[in-house]
């Protein structure tokens, strides 16, 4: 037994422990050769990603996205609280609150009293959905959109909630959500951008939109949104000037690209070939454009559809109507801001106002999409920046009051491309002040509709200062529910 | 001899062995950042076949370390075979597992849940199956735990196997056929509330605990008597009161409460089913109802048709060959786009655009991808009706938009060949209910667009009824019944002020708008006032109210403007104290542009002055001769902009020699004035003046019912009028 113990023994000396390593290195070395990186930068690399496809079949190959800028308030719109008329006055309860932080204009309130909507709602469609009296066409076509109530965001001011819903960023610098998409998929049609800004305002309180909103941020700046003009001529300086017809035109653009090409060839500069694109570009819209911005030839039930404003350039209805024509000539991403909904006082008044200005062309927009064969493909986003809240800012009388920020929960709506029809998604509190069911946050959002649009949220990225960026940061989930 | 050649084999053995587990850890480690080359991919695919071989000798293995033989040479020699047989067993196995973990590179194994047991069970059982080995060559032979270890290995390895065959061959592939298909889809019309809805809930996520058999609380819940009856706790549910139900008090507990139901861990009630579960009690809970019988708004009805709606129809597969990507690009221009509806997918979408670009050639040319394009986006394009025959030839077309193009309709039947034709798009185009029906023979047709063309609404319903499953999009119809107001005309003009006369030009953006209008300060109405017609003359200070009128919709709000005649207009303004940095308008000559300011302080158009006085100077190369100086204000009370206190003309030959022509100290603002542009006329005897100096004093004080009580107001000036 003692002999079989040292003869074990002598079985494990170092000659054989030595050969032993010798054959765990090898065989380590041969499955280096299955790793071309093994000394390489490490962690899970990512397939190369190749801008301008989508990943997957897209349910929808283009966003109108009417935004309403300013937060127009769910509570007169689309999240019905009759409980807020029953408690008129009453002091919103600190356990429905919960230390919710205020903004400026509201934090020196002594009292909050709830406030209910000075509006009726009613009850439309195969869905039930509760809406205002203040959107009747709205709610002709609620079997068509997906009512979200449940939204929420992070930012309670402006001008950081603009940016987070525009950019997935507080913050600002990075690449807007239309500047994502025509990088993600590129543009459509090689004659017009594919990422386009018309705006608007109407006669409420109103908040400023700047041009970061549809910065190309970080990416090529191919990928910036082009800002309509919202005069005569929607595109300024399309004309040759006298004296210069195509053929000059042609030839001093091309001379002009050889040059550029000349300095690229030196320098190395991208932004060079860009500049050469968007010349070229910008020689095609030439006639592209005109042909796309003339009303004219509309039929009059188009007219009687948006309403008679839709001919007056500059409103909500003539960006509609413009809208729908960019979308259906392949503008990825047209991003509509429509001004003044930012009614800390004199809301009942204002709202009305509001309301009317974007109703009916907003319902038409989707009647017109539809009538055509492009609803399928085209996705219709309406909504704010946050929801205003439950209680009154400022003084409060039977037929006036205001109402603050509210970042917990406020309601948009979707239609088309994809998405759920005649669904009211998500549900909030009988106070309407916190969400009770299948809240969405901006992020996911951003990843539904990305999803929605073919790409993968997670692999849409661009790399930039080190590290890789994308539309939703480091967060977002696809919300199936959401999704037809 | 012969044993010691066995000995030099099993070193050998041993040895590999060794190797290919450190091998196998390492690509464990590495598993995300392999890149295989397609050899390897190959052995990699055979990893089916292999795994067949430890299988086989692992189990012969672990069964001859439970056979004892009498004989000890026997013996010997039956154990020499066992670990001869382990350790090939051993070494195919981790053969195998390399294989696998190649196998597992490629798409369509990322992410599931069954290849990680897989994976992990294997490699264990390899381990196991090692350590067994290296037990057994131990100089104490521990029979107990070789015989444990050979239990356990084998075990895993019937797992492992299991596990392996549902990846392959799909879940329940060994049991698939004794096991009941999956719940057929019941159509509403014939579905019952309790047997096809509530029934099958209480199935799935109560009776593994609440049967006949277990009645875990005395509570069965299979038979609608034994639901009635209730348990322990008493009746289950009081029909029509689902708050005082017992049933619905135990699914709403807190998850963690000890009553809650089902108990945590298992499968929870989806939202919808605790709802259906509530309205059925609130209905009665009765056991024989019809869906189809409940009223259209019922909730019990609205929650039983969501339930009921057939899951989402799977993704459509195109099994179609990819098409040449070389022919792809050259067929691509600027305006005839063709991509792929996704990266790595054959099927193809074509896009035109640009009219003038378009002929019938641009279709033509596509024909080599006919097998690959399923969609065609030619709206707006002229495409004519001869072209549908091309079109007709693109087999695999499921989208076809033909909106507002030159089609007329003649060969609309070409289309009805399309074999899978499932949207067509006609709006805009003058197709008739004839020509329609010939698209009856498109058996996948499911949605025609046919907004805008020459169908009436009874014929589109006509269509609708003969269509049964297609969806008729019939889009607006403006049958009058909405009345929409018109907006206001508008002024063409750019100028508001003329020295001699003008011509007022009026216009509406919507076609046939008749314009009336009045002059006299009366309300125009759509009967008796004047029509505009191309232009009207001005040839004094004019006030004109006019509206828009049209057949089919509401007459507009008036508009209301007034223009005014100034005789003399000055050569150049001096302003000898600087506006408020926000309101400076478009400085010194915002007095003399002709522009009137309208009745918004901030649309660039006006001076506004707080705290100093407006004081500039007007200058006419030529003297002219002057009775009237007026200057236009705004007064908007609200926003502190309040007339001015006082106004003071001065004229003269030069700056140097001026007198006071005339001071006016106009009425000063009330509480409820209304927002109004106006004009402070100063009216003094003609006096001839190449130079005038205008001073307009803003309130220094507001006054006390004001919100901004005792601060400086505002002076808001547009224009100045000499006559």
């Amino acid at each position: 037994m003692k002999n079989e113990f040292i003869e074990h023994h002598l079985n494990m000396n170092r000659r054989k422990f030595l050969s032993r390593l010798s054959l765990g290195v090898g065989s380590i070395a041969l499955g280096s050769l299955l790793i071309p990186d093994i000394f390489g930068k490490g962690g899970a690399e990512e397939a190369p990603f190749i801008p301008g496809i989508p990943h997957f079949a897209p349910k929808a190959k283009r966003i109108i996205y009417l935004f309403q800028n300013g937060a127009p308030s769910q509570l007169e719109s689309f999240d019905y609280k009759p409980k807020l008329r029953e408690m008129m006055g009453q002091e919103l309860p600190p356990s429905i609150r919960m230390g919710q932080r205020l903004t400026g204009m509201t934090s020196g309130q002594a009292s909050f009293p709830l406030v209910g909507s000075h509006y009726d709602f009613k009850q439309y469609g195969a869905s039930r959905a509760w809406i205002s009296d203040l959107f009747p066409h709205t709610a002709k076509v609620v079997d068509d959109i997906c009512i979200v109530k449940s939204m929420f965001t992070e930012a309670i001011n402006h001008d950081p909630a603009l940016t987070f819903f525009q950019t997935g960023a507080q913050q600002g610098n990075r690449a807007s959500f239309g500047s994502w998409m025509s990088y993600g998929l590129g543009s459509e049609n090689k004659n017009l951008p594919a990422f386009c800004v018309l705006l608007s305002r109407g006669k409420g309180n109103g908040q400023g939109v700047y041009s970061k909103l549809w910065s190309n941020g970080f990416l090529d700046s191919i990928h910036q949104g082009v800002q309509f003009s919202s005069g005569e001529s929607p595109v300024l300086y399309l004309n040759n000037p006298d004296g210069i017809d195509m053929a000059n035109r042609r030839q001093m653009l091309d001379q002009l690209a050889a040059l550029n090409d000349q300095s690229y060839k030196e320098f190395g500069d991208p932004e060079i070939n860009t500049k050469i694109q968007q010349y070229e570009m910008a020689y095609r819209m030439q006639t592209a454009v005109p042909e796309l911005t003339d009303l004219s030839k509309e039929p009059d039930d188009i007219i009687k559809l948006y309403g008679p404003d839709c001919l007056i350039p500059g409103t909500f209805a003539a960006n509609c109507l413009l809208s729908r024509k960019l979308s259906e000539s392949g503008v990825r991403f047209i991003q509509l801001y429509h001004q003044g909904w930012d009614q800390h006082g004199n809301l009942p008044n204002e709202m009305a106002g509001q309301a009317k200005d974007v109703d009916q062309a907003s319902a038409a927009l989707i009647t017109d999409l539809k009538q055509r064969g492009l609803l399928d493909e085209t996705l219709v986003i309406w909504g704010g920046e946050f929801g205003r809240t439950n209680y009154c800012q400022g003084k409060m009388s039977a037929d006036n009051y205001g109402r603050d920020h509210h970042p917990r929960c406020f309601s948009i709506w979707m239609a088309g491309g994809g998405v759920k029809p005649g669904i009211v998604y998500g549900e909030t509190d009988e106070f309407g002040y916190n969400i009770i069911k299948d809240p969405v946050h901006v992020h996911d959002f951003h990843a539904t509709v990305l999803h929605l649009m073919g790409l993968d949220h997670e692999k849409l990225t661009f790399k930039h200062q080190g590290r890789r960026y994308r539309l939703t940061d480091v967060a977002g989930k696809v919300l199936p529910g959401l999704m037809a | 001899m012969i044993l010691k050649q066995r000995f030099r084999w099993q070193q050998v053995g041993s040895s590999l062995l060794f190797a290919a587990n450190i091998f196998i850890l390492f690509l464990l480690v590495f598993s995300s950042r392999l890149v295989l080359p397609p050899w390897l991919q190959v052995l990699g695919r055979m990893h089916p076949l292999l795994l067949h071989f430890p299988i086989v000798l692992i189990i012969i293995a672990g069964i001859l370390t439970f056979i004892r033989l009498r004989e000890p040479a026997a013996e010997s020699w039956k154990q020499q075979l066992s670990a001869a047989l382990l350790l090939a067993g051993a070494l195919s196995a981790a053969i195998t597992v390399i294989m696998g973990l190649f196998l597992s590179t490629e798409d369509g194994y990322h992410g599931s849940g069954e290849l990680q047991w897989h994976k992990w069970s294997g490699v264990t059982m390899l381990w196991l199956a090692s350590a067994l080995y290296w037990l057994g060559q131990s100089a104490v032979p521990r029979l107990r735990w070789q015989q444990a270890g050979a239990v356990i290995t084998t075990l895993l390895l019937v797992i492992t196997g299991h596990l392996g065959a549902n990846i392959t061959h799909g879940n329940n592939f060994v049991l698939g056929p004794v096991m009941p298909a999956g719940k057929p889809q019941v159509p509403f019309d014939q579905a019952l509330v309790y047997e096809h809805l509530v029934k099958p809930v209480l199935e799935e996520k109560c009776m593994s605990c609440h049967n006949a058999g277990k009645a875990k609380g005395e509570l069965a819940m299979e038979l609608p008597q034994q639901l009635l009856k209730g348990g322990k706790s008493g009746k289950l549910f009081i029909a029509g009161k689902p708050e005082l139900s017992l049933l619905m008090d135990r699914l709403h507990l807190p998850l963690d409460a000890k009553k809650h139901m089902p108990p945590a861990g298992k499968p929870q009630l989806t939202p919808e089913e605790t709802e259906l579960l509530y309205y059925w009690i609130k209905s009665g809970a009765d056991f024989k109802t019809k869906v189809a019988s409940l009223p259209p708004q019922d909730s019990l009805r609205l929650v039983a048709a969501t339930l009921l709606k057939p899951a989402a129809a799977a993704p459509e597969v195109y099994d179609f060959s990819f098409a040449d990507e070389k022919l792809v690009q050259k067929l691509n221009n600027n305006y005839r786009v063709i991509y792929p509806i996704a990266l790595h997918a054959a099927p193809l979408v074509v896009n035109c655009y640009n009219k003038d670009q378009f002929n019938s050639k641009v279709i033509e040319e596509l024909l080599p991808l006919k097998k690959q394009i399923i969609e065609m986006h030619l709206q707006k394009m002229p495409v004519h009706d001869e072209d549908l025959k091309t079109i007709a030839r693109f087999e695999q077309l499921r989208v076809l938009n033909l909106s507002f193009t030159n089609v007329k309709g003649q060969t609309l039947s070409a289309l009805a060949s399309l074999p899978h034709l499932e949207s067509l798009s006609l709006s805009g185009t003058p197709v008739t209910l004839a020509q329609l029906q010939a698209l009856k023979s498109a058996t996948k047709l499911k949605e025609l667009y046919l907004w805008n063309t020459a169908l009436s609404p009874a014929d589109l319903d006509r269509l609708q009824a003969s269509f049964k499953q297609v969806a008729v999009i019939k889009g607006f119809v403006n049958d009058g019944s909405e009345l929409l107001k018109l907006n206001q005309p508008q002024v063409a003009n750019n100028v508001m002020v003329f020295d001699q006369h003008m011509q007022l030009l009026l216009k509406h953006p919507i076609r046939g708008v008749e314009i009336r209008y009045t002059t006299d300060g009366s309300m125009p109405d759509s009967a008796n006032s004047p029509v505009f017609k191309d232009s009207l003359l001005l040839e004094g200070n004019t006030t004109i109210r006019a509206i828009a009128c049209k057949k089919g919709w509401l007459a507009s709000d008036p508009l209301q403007v007034s223009f005014y005649k100034s005789t003399y207009r000055p050569d150049s303004v001096i302003l000898l104290t600087q506006p408020n940095g926000t309101y400076t308008g478009s400085g010194a000559k915002t007095l003399s542009d002709g522009l009137k300011g309208g009745q918004d302080q901030g649309n660039g158009k006006w001076l506004g002055y707080t705290g100093n006085n407006l004081e500039a100077m007007l200058l006419f190369k030529q003297p002219v001769s002057v009775q009237s100086v007026s200057v236009g204000i705004l007064r908007s009370i609200n926003a502190y902009i309040f007339p001015p206190t006082k106004v003071e003309v001065w004229g003269g030959m030069d700056a140097r020699h001026m007198k006071l022509l005339k001071r006016i100290i106009p009425a000063a603002g009330q509480k409820d004035d209304p927002l109004t542009a106006m004009n402070i006329d100063c009216t003094f005897p003609q006096t001839t003046v190449s130079c005038v100096k205008l001073v307009l004093t803003p309130i220094d004080k507001l006054p006390l019912w004001h919100p901004g009580k005792g601060g400086h107001g505002w002076v808001f000036a547009d224009e100045v009028l000499f006559n």
